[in-house]
C-alpha cells in the first residue's frame, strides 16, 4: 500500500460546492445512455419472458417467431454457451427446463429491428406445465412447504454466491451458533448473533416493546432501464457496452459465466442513468451469450414493463422484534427474528447485513438474532440503497420510539444515551468504529422543528429516528497524470453513479495541490482503467478516493522532484500555488504548471513522466449515520398521512463537495418516503406482477414532496481521503421509520407495515381502544 | 408495437368515412396520451389510426354558443386549466382538468378524448357531469346530441354508434348563481389513477348535483332535490343519511390493488361531505358562480 502523505495546502477547493462534472451535458440530454449508442450490424434483442411463476417447460416453440421478416434466431437456454454453474441469476440468463418467477426470461428473440424482435415475442409458444408458486415467506419456511425451485441449479453450496453476498457491506462475521430448526429447504441461508440470556434480561426488564412489522418489495425505480451492447473484436475479445455499476465486477463474473479468461472479456461503462444497487449482472450474460452464439453484435436495452418484471428489487420482510429496557431507559435486550424473501435468485439475499442493522447504533447486553433468506417464486432479490437497512431500521427504530413514550423518556436523550461506544464490539463482533450518530441526533435536537415540537396542531406530529450504514472497504488503485497542458488527469476504472467521480477530482486537486478545474477525471474500460470496486455500498469515494489522494500525492512529488532539477534547489523547498511552482518565499521565480509540462513532454526530453500511482485497501470502517427529523400531517377522515416537512442530519466525514453531498442526502430522503407512503410491487395470488408499471406502482414525484432540509454533520474518518466517507446510503436509512414515528405522533396508532397506506391507517385509527 | 395503416383526413366526412368503414379495426387518435400507451402495450391492436388533428371540422376552440359552453374535439386538458370562462363558471372542470396526468399530457391529452375513452377513474367526468354535459357526435347518418349520463356504458364502452366521432361537448351556460367543487382521493399527490374522484354543485334552489367515478364501471351522476344536502344549517347526521342514499349505487372493484372497497366506500362518503360543505361555501360567498 502506498502510503498517503499528509494533506497540502487547500488549493483544490474542498468544501466548496460545485456542480457535478456531468451535468450540463445531462440537463441538456447530451449524453449517450447504452441504449443510445450505435453500432453497425447491430442486432437487437427482446426477451420472451415466462406466463407462469413456476412451471416446468416442456418445449419452446419458435417457428412462427422465426417466419417474422427481420428475425436472425431465438435463442434458449441450450443456444448459451454457458460453462459456468452456480446458484445464481448470470448463470441463469434463460431458464432451463424449470420457470421460477413470473417474467423470467425463457427465450431471447433476436432480430434487425427492436420492433422485428418485439412482434416475433408474441410469436413463441413455450409449452409449460403450471406448478404451484411459492408466495407467502413464512409458509415458504415451513417443514413440509412445497419447494419453489424443484431441480437445484447446482448440488452444493457455491461460493460465487458468497462473494456477492460480501460485496455489499464490510459487515457480516460468523456468527453464532444456529438453532436446530425444522425448516424446508426454501430457506437459503440463516444467520445468527447472540449473546447473553435474552429470555431472562427481556423478563426482567421494566418495559419491554415488540412488534411485528412487514415490508413489501420495492423497486429501485431508476430513469434509464437495463441496456447494454456486445459484440467480438477481430482477435475474438468478448466485449460488453453496458449500464452497469461495475466494469470489473462484471468482466470477472461475465468470465466465470462462459468459461472465458478475464483478460479476453473487456467491459465498457455507459453513462449510468440510475441503478441504486440493481444494475450488477442482469442483461449482460442475455447480451454476452448471444453475441457469443451468434457471432454477431447484439443489444438488449429492456422496456419498462421488462425492467419491472425482471429485474431485482428489494425483497419484501417479515421482522419480530422484542426489545427491554430498565426504567432508567437502558437497553438490556434485543430478540429479533428476521424473514427476508429471496426470490427466485439467492445471491443478493440480504439477511445477514440487516440482522447486524436492525440492532441499531446501540449496545445491547444481550442480543438474539436471527436472519433467515427464503426462496420463493418472486423476481430474484437484488440490492436498493442500504439493502436490508430501510427495513431493520423501521422495525427497531418505532420500538425505541415507543419505549420511551411509555417509560416517558426524551425520545432524542433515550437513543443518545443508549449509543455504543467506539471500540466497543458490534453484534457480528467487529469494532465498533466512531460513527457520527451521536453529533447527528445532537444536530436534530437543536432544531426548531423539534424544540418547538409540542405546539403543533391536533393531527399533527413530529417523528425522529437515527441510522446508519456501515460501508464497505475495497481494494482500489488509480492513476494521476499531468498532461502537456499542466492539467491533470486522474484514471479510474469506477462507474460514476452518483457523482463520486466529480468528488475525485476535488481529491486529486487537494492532494496535488491545484484547482479542481485543472483536474480531468477519466472513466475508463476494464482494458484501460486500474482496478477497481464496483459502485455500491458507499464503498467508492472512501476507497477509490484514498487511492487518487495517494496517486495525486505521487504525481504531485514526482513533479517536485523535476521542478527541483529545473530550479536547482531541494523539492522540500518548492511549493505549489495558483499553478505556479516556486520556491519557497521567492513567489517572483515560479514556473507555471504548463511550462513544466511541456518541458516533460518534449520528443528527446531527459525525465520520466509525471504519472502518479495509488494502491490503497482502507484499513477500518467508516459508517456513515443519519437522523431525521419529520414533521407529519393525518387526516382522521381519510387515513391520508402528508409530510409537511423533513429534516436530514448526516455525518458525511468531510464534505467534499457540499452541493453534490446534500443531493445524495436529498434522494435518499425522498426515495426514504417511497419507501414510507407509496411504494409496493403487488403479485397476485399466481405470482403475477400486478403494479408493473409507473401508473400501478407510486414513486414519489416533485409535487408531492414536502420541502427537505439537510445538515451537513463532519466526523472524520481515520482511513478516508481527507476524513471523506462513503455517504451514498445512509440518507435513506431512518427516512421512512422517521416517518412511521410522526404519524404515530400525529395519529395515534403505531404503523407495522411499510408502505404506510391510508386504508390500513383508517383502520387501525378507527379501531384503536382509545385516543394515546 | 404491431403495424398499423395511418390515415390523416382533411374533412370531417373521410374521417367519419374511414371510422364507419373499418368498424372496430380502426381508433381515432387525437392527444393520443391513452392511445399510444396502448398501442405500445399490446392491449389495443388497430389495423387503422385516424389522427383526427388534420380535420378542418375539428378544433381546439372554446367557444360561447347559444347557452353553452362548447369545447371543440382537440381542446386540451391545458387549454381548460387557463380558460378564464370554464375558471368562473365551471371551477370544477378547471380543477379536475389540473389533476389529469403532468404538464406534458395536459398539453396534449384533450377532454373529449378523455370522455370516449369512458374509464370510470376519468378525472373529467364527474365534473362535466354535474354541469350537465352533453356530447356532440356526428357520424354516417348526421349529427346527435346526447347527454353525457346516456353516454357512458362501463369501462371503454359508450353509447357512440358506428362511425360516429365526437365533435364537440357542450356545457349549459350556468342560469344562475352555483356552487361547485371537485375532490379526488388518491394515493399520493399528482400523476396517478383516481381511487374516488367526485364533484358536486349546488345551486340557490336547493338542489345538490353530485357526480363521482372510480367507485363502480362508470361514472355515476345522483341528485338530491329535497333541499338538505343544500342547507348549511341541515345536521350532519341527516346529511350522511342522505348520501348514503344517494351513493347506494355505487359499487366499487373488489379485485382493484389501489384500495378496497370498504375503503373506497367510506372515501367517496367523506369526498361528498366535503364537496357539499366546500360548494355550500363557494355558492355562499360568490366567489363562483
Amino acid at each position: 500500500m502506498t502510503a498517503v502523505p499528509p494533506t497540502p495546502g487547500g488549493e483544490g477547493g474542498i468544501g466548496v460546492r460545485r456542480p457535478r462534472i456531468d451535468s450540463l451535458e445531462k440537463v441538456t440530454g447530451a449524453t449517450r445512455y447504452a441504449a443510445d449508442r450505435s453500432r453497425k450490424g447491430l442486432l437487437h434483442a427482446r426477451v420472451v419472458p415466462s406466463l407462469y411463476a413456476h412451471a416446468r417447460i416442456r418445449a419452446v416453440d419458435a417457428t412462427a417467431a422465426l417466419a417474422v421478416p427481420g428475425v436472425v434466431a431465438v435463442l434458449t437456454a441450450e443456444d448459451l454457451p454457458i460453462t459456468g454453474r452456480g446458484d445464481m441469476r448470470m448463470f441463469e440468463p434463460l431458464a432451463r427446463g424449470e420457470v421460477v418467477f413470473a417474467g423470467q426470461p425463457v427465450a431471447l428473440v433476436i432480430a434487425e429491428s427492436e420492433a422485428a424482435a418485439s412482434d416475433a415475442v408474441d410469436l413463441v409458444t413455450v409449452d409449460a406445465e403450471r406448478l404451484d408458486p411459492v408466495l407467502d415467506l413464512h409458509a415458504a419456511m415451513d417443514a413440509g412447504a412445497p419447494p419453489a425451485r424443484i431441480k437445484p441449479l447446482v448440488e452444493v453450496e457455491d461460493d460465487d454466491a458468497g462473494a456477492a453476498k460480501a460485496a455489499h457491506a464490510a459487515v457480516g462475521g460468523v456468527g453464532a451458533l444456529l438453532e436446530e430448526e425444522d425448516l424446508s429447504e426454501n430457506v437459503i441461508s440463516r444467520k445468527r448473533y447472540a449473546q447473553g440470556d435474552v429470555t431472562s434480561a427481556l423478563a426482567q426488564s421494566d418495559v419491554v416493546a415488540e412488534g411485528t412489522f412487514r415490508t413489501n418489495w420495492v423497486y429501485q425505480a431508476y430513469m434509464e432501464p437495463h441496456a447494454a451492447s456486445g459484440w467480438l473484436e477481430p482477435d475474438g475479445t468478448l466485449v460488453v457496452e453496458t449500464s452497469t455499476q461495475g466494469t470489473f465486477y462484471c468482466r470477472q463474473q461475465l468470465a466465470k459465466i462462459f468459461g472465458l479468461p478475464a483478460s479476453q472479456v473487456r467491459v465498457l461503462g455507459a453513462p449510468l442513468g440510475g441503478a441504486f444497487g440493481s444494475k450488477v449482472i442482469v442483461v449482460e450474460p442475455l447480451v454476452a451469450g448471444a453475441v457469443l452464439a451468434l457471432h454477431r453484435p447484439v443489444r438488449l436495452a429492456l422496456t419498462r414493463r421488462e425492467d419491472f418484471a425482471a429485474t431485482n428489487p428489494a425483497s419484501a420482510s417479515v421482522i419480530e422484534i422484542k426489545i427491554g429496557a430498565k426504567r432508567s431507559g437502558e437497553l438490556v435486550a434485543i430478540d429479533a427474528r428476521l424473514a427476508f424473501d429471496a426470490g427466485a435468485y439467492t445471491e443478493w439475499t440480504i439477511e445477514a447485513i440487516a440482522a447486524v442493522i436492525v440492532a441499531g447504533p446501540y449496545a445491547w447486553p444481550a442480543f438474539d438474532v436471527r436472519a433467515y433468506g427464503v426462496r420463493t417464486n418472486r423476481f430474484g432479490t437484488g440490492s436498493y440503497r442500504a439493502p436490508g437497512a430501510p427495513q431493520a431500521a423501521f422495525a427497531l427504530e418505532s420500538l425505541i420510539d415507543e419505549l420511551g413514550e411509555r417509560l416517558g423518556l426524551d425520545p432524542v436523550e433515550l437513543r443518545l444515551a443508549n449509543l455504543a461506544e467506539a471500540g466497543s464490539p458490534m453484534i457480528d463482533g467487529e469494532a465498533w468504529p466512531g460513527i457520527g450518530a451521536r453529533e447527528c441526533l445532537e444536530a436534530v435536537r437543536a432544531h426548531p422543528l423539534w424544540t418547538g415540537r409540542q405546539k403543533v396542531p391536533p393531527g399533527e406530529g413530529i417523528g425522529l429516528a437515527v441510522g446508519y450504514w456501515p460501508g464497505g472497504k475495497e481494494p482500489a488503485a488509480a492513476i494521476c497524470r499531468l498532461e502537456p497542458d499542466g492539467t491533470l488527469a486522474v484514471i479510474t476504472g469506477v462507474v460514476d453513479m452518483s457523482g463520486a467521480v466529480s468528488g475525485f477530482g476535488v481529491i486529486a486537486a487537494e492532494a496535488f495541490g491545484v484547482a479542481p478545474d485543472q483536474v480531468k477525471v477519466v472513466s475508463l474500460d476494464t482494458d484501460g482503467a486500474p482496478q477497481s470496486p464496483l459502485s455500491g455500498g458507499s464503498v467508492v469515494t472512501y476507497s477509490s478516493g484514498r487511492a487518487i489522494q495517494a496517486a495525486a500525492a505521487d504525481a504531485r512529488q514526482q513533479l517536485l522532484d523535476f521542478a527541483a532539477l529545473e530550479f536547482e534547489i531541494a523539492p522540500a523547498d518548492l511549493e505549489i500555488v495558483d499553478g505556479i511552482v516556486r520556491p519557497r518565499g521567492s513567489p517572483d521565480r515560479g514556473m507555471s504548471l504548463a511550462a513544466l509540462a511541456e518541458k516533460l513532454h518534449d520528443f528527446g526530453g531527459h525525465h520520466p513522466p509525471v504519472e502518479g500511482h495509488g494502491r490503497t485497501v482502507p484499513k477500518s470502517l467508516a459508517p456513515s449515520s443519519a437522523a431525521h427529523l419529520v414533521h407529519a400531517r393525518f387526516d382522521h377522515d381519510t387515513g391520508r398521512v402528508e409530510i409537511l416537512r423533513n429534516v436530514v442530519a448526516q455525518d458525511v466525514g468531510r464534505a467534499l463537495n457540499p452541493a453534490l453531498i446534500e443531493g445524495q442526502m436529498l434522494g435518499g430522503t425522498v426515495q426514504g418516503i417511497g419507501w414510507a407512503l407509496y411504494e409496493k410491487l403487488i403479485h397476485d395470488e399466481q405470482g403475477q406482477l400486478l403494479s408493473g408499471t409507473f401508473l400501478d406502482y407510486a414513486i414519489p414525484r416533485a409535487s408531492s414532496l414536502p420541502p427537505i432540509e439537510t445538515i451537513i454533520v463532519e466526523v472524520p474518518a481515520p482511513d478516508g481521503p481527507f476524513g471523506a466517507k462513503g455517504i451514498g446510503e445512509a440518507s435513506v436509512v431512518a427516512a421512512p421509520a422517521a416517518i412511521a414515528n410522526a404519524v404515530a405522533a400525529a395519529a395515534g396508532v403505531r404503523p407495522r407495515e411499510l408502505p404506510i397506506q391510508a386504508a390500513r391507517l383508517w383502520t387501525s385509527s378507527r379501531n384503536r381502544p382509545e385516543p394515546m | 408495437m404491431r403495424a398499423f395503416a395511418y390515415e390523416r383526413p382533411t374533412r370531417l366526412d373521410d374521417a367519419i368515412a374511414l371510422i364507419d368503414g373499418h368498424g372496430p379495426d380502426a381508433r381515432p387518435l387525437a392527444g393520443g396520451t391513452d392511445l399510444i400507451i396502448r398501442l405500445r402495450d399490446g392491449s389495443l391492436r388497430p389495423r387503422i389510426v385516424v389522427d383526427v388533428k388534420g380535420v378542418a371540422e375539428l378544433d381546439a376552440e372554446i367557444r360561447e354558443e347559444d347557452g353553452f359552453l362548447a369545447f371543440g374535439a382537440l381542446t386540451t386538458m391545458t387549454d381548460i386549466v387557463v380558460d378564464g370562462r370554464v375558471g368562473r363558471d365551471y371551477p370544477a372542470l378547471a380543477e379536475a382538468a389540473l389533476f389529469v396526468g403532468s404538464v406534458q399530457i395536459r398539453n396534449r391529452a384533450t377532454l373529449v378524448g378523455n370522455m370516449c375513452n369512458a374509464s370510470p377513474a376519468a378525472d373529467t367526468s364527474p365534473a362535466l357531469l354535474v354541469y350537465g354535459a352533453r356530447i356532440v357526435a356526428t357520424g354516417p347518418s348526421g349529427t346527435r346530441r346526447v347527454p353525457l349520463d346516456e353516454f357512458f356504458v362501463r369501462s371503454g364502452v359508450t353509447t357512440l354508434a358506428r362511425g360516429e366521432l365526437v365533435q364537440a361537448i357542450e356545457l349549459p351556460r350556468p342560469t344562475g348563481r352555483r356552487g361547485s367543487v371537485h375532490l379526488r382521493r388518491t394515493r399520493r399527490r399528482g400523476h396517478d389513477l383516481a381511487s374516488v374522484t367526485l364533484a358536486c354543485a349546488v345551486t340557490p334552489d336547493g338542489v345538490t348535483r353530485l357526480a363521482y367515478g372510480s367507485v363502480g364501471p362508470r361514472p355515476v351522476l345522483v341528485l338530491d332535490d329535497t333541499g338538505l344536502l343544500a342547507d348549511p344549517t341541515a345536521p350532519a347526521a341527516d346529511k350522511v343519511r342522505r348520501l348514503e342514499m344517494l351513493f347506494a349505487g355505487a359499487s366499487p372493484s373488489p379485485t382493484s390493488m389501489r384500495a378496497s372497497p370498504q375503503y373506497r366506500l367510506a372515501m367517496l362518503h367523506v369526498l361528498g361531505l366535503r364537496a357539499v360543505a366546500t360548494a355550500i361555501e363557494r355558492l355562499a360567498s360568490g366567489a363562483s358562480q
